[in-house]
């Protein structure tokens, strides 16, 4: 029983770290954009804002993949343009995988789009056949302020 | 009489059919803020997805904002494609129109793709833009790829 909380522990930081969004550098290449295309975008709020999977090779292995979220910058002072961002578990590194498909989305009239993304993250388990820990990122998009944060 | 003005016509030819310019993707070109939207209209695989074409809409300049980014084999270690953006000319300008719809595919004997894509390009006398057809020639072997409007 100690040895299984001890297990859960260890896992926990793993399970609940936090994720970062960034604006896109190397890893919002669209050379990047997980093939295939087709299957791997999605659109949301009648095509204004599309993610998409990124996946930088398979390497690292533990963190390859990322969500790339084009939206509306928002704003009033200036024209609006389209935001290119990186959602990442870390700034430069990315999860063990992520189902765009499984994408999905909720709408807050005062506060915006929810996105709920799943995801795995790599633990050194996967490497004698665990399977990798399952979660949800959770994104909220806001069209009008053009804010774009982890929840 | 006659003879000067198939000359004049002989010389005008090269300029009805000029290579266009393929250049390394560069950052200021080939974002993925910039692939067209809606993707299901500007975005094509090929060559059972080993290559993607995607048209770019830079928006600037206004006239001509409209380029062609092209991945295609080899891959590097990682499983990188080379990436290409084909543009009008040297000075970055793209063509004032470019459609992946009614792309005419066909293949050489070399393998290599040979693709006509319907295009336009900005006509400064008449202030609007002129029908063209882009040819585009990619080589999933070696990772070449050429471009020619006419």
């Amino acid at each position: 029983m100690h040895r299984l909380t001890l297990a859960l522990c260890l896992t926990l930081p793993l399970a609940a770290q936090a994720q970062s969004i960034s604006d896109c550098d190397w890893v919002g290449n669209p050379a990047n954009i997980a093939e295939p295309w087709e299957v791997n975008s999605r659109t949301f709020a009648n095509g204004a804002i599309r993610v998409a999977l990124l996946d930088t090779g398979g390497e690292p292995v533990c963190c390859s993949a990322h969500l790339l979220i084009l939206a509306p910058s928002g704003g009033q002072d200036a024209p609006v343009y389209r935001q290119c961002l990186v959602a990442s578990a870390q700034p430069g590194s990315g999860f063990y995988s992520m189902d765009v498909p499984g994408i999905s989305a909720s709408y807050d009239p005062a506060k915006g789009l929810l996105l709920s993304v799943p995801l795995t993250h790599w633990h050194q388990g996967v490497e004698t056949g665990a399977p990798p820990i399952a979660e949800r990122m959770e994104i909220r998009i806001n069209q009008a302020t053009g804010a774009v944060v982890i929840e | 009489m006659l003879r000067l003005v198939v000359l004049c016509l002989v010389l005008a030819l090269p300029s009805l059919a000029v290579a266009q310019v393929v250049t390394d993707c560069e950052p200021s070109l080939a974002q993925a803020r910039s692939i067209a939207e809606p993707w299901e209209d500007n975005i094509l695989s090929l060559a059972n997805g080993d290559v993607r074409l995607a048209v770019i809409d830079a928006i600037e300049p206004g006239a001509v904002p409209f380029h062609l980014m092209v991945l295609t084999p080899p891959y590097d270690e990682l499983g990188a494609r080379l990436c290409w953006v084909v543009s009008l000319d040297a000075q970055g300008f793209g063509f004032s129109a470019l459609t992946l719809a009614g792309l005419l595919k066909d293949s050489d004997s070399a393998g290599r793709l040979v693709l006509t894509l319907q295009a336009a390009r900005w006509n400064d006398s008449t202030g609007g833009p002129d029908p063209a057809l882009l040819h585009i020639v990619i080589d999933p072997q070696t990772g070449e790829v050429s471009a020619r409007l006419d």
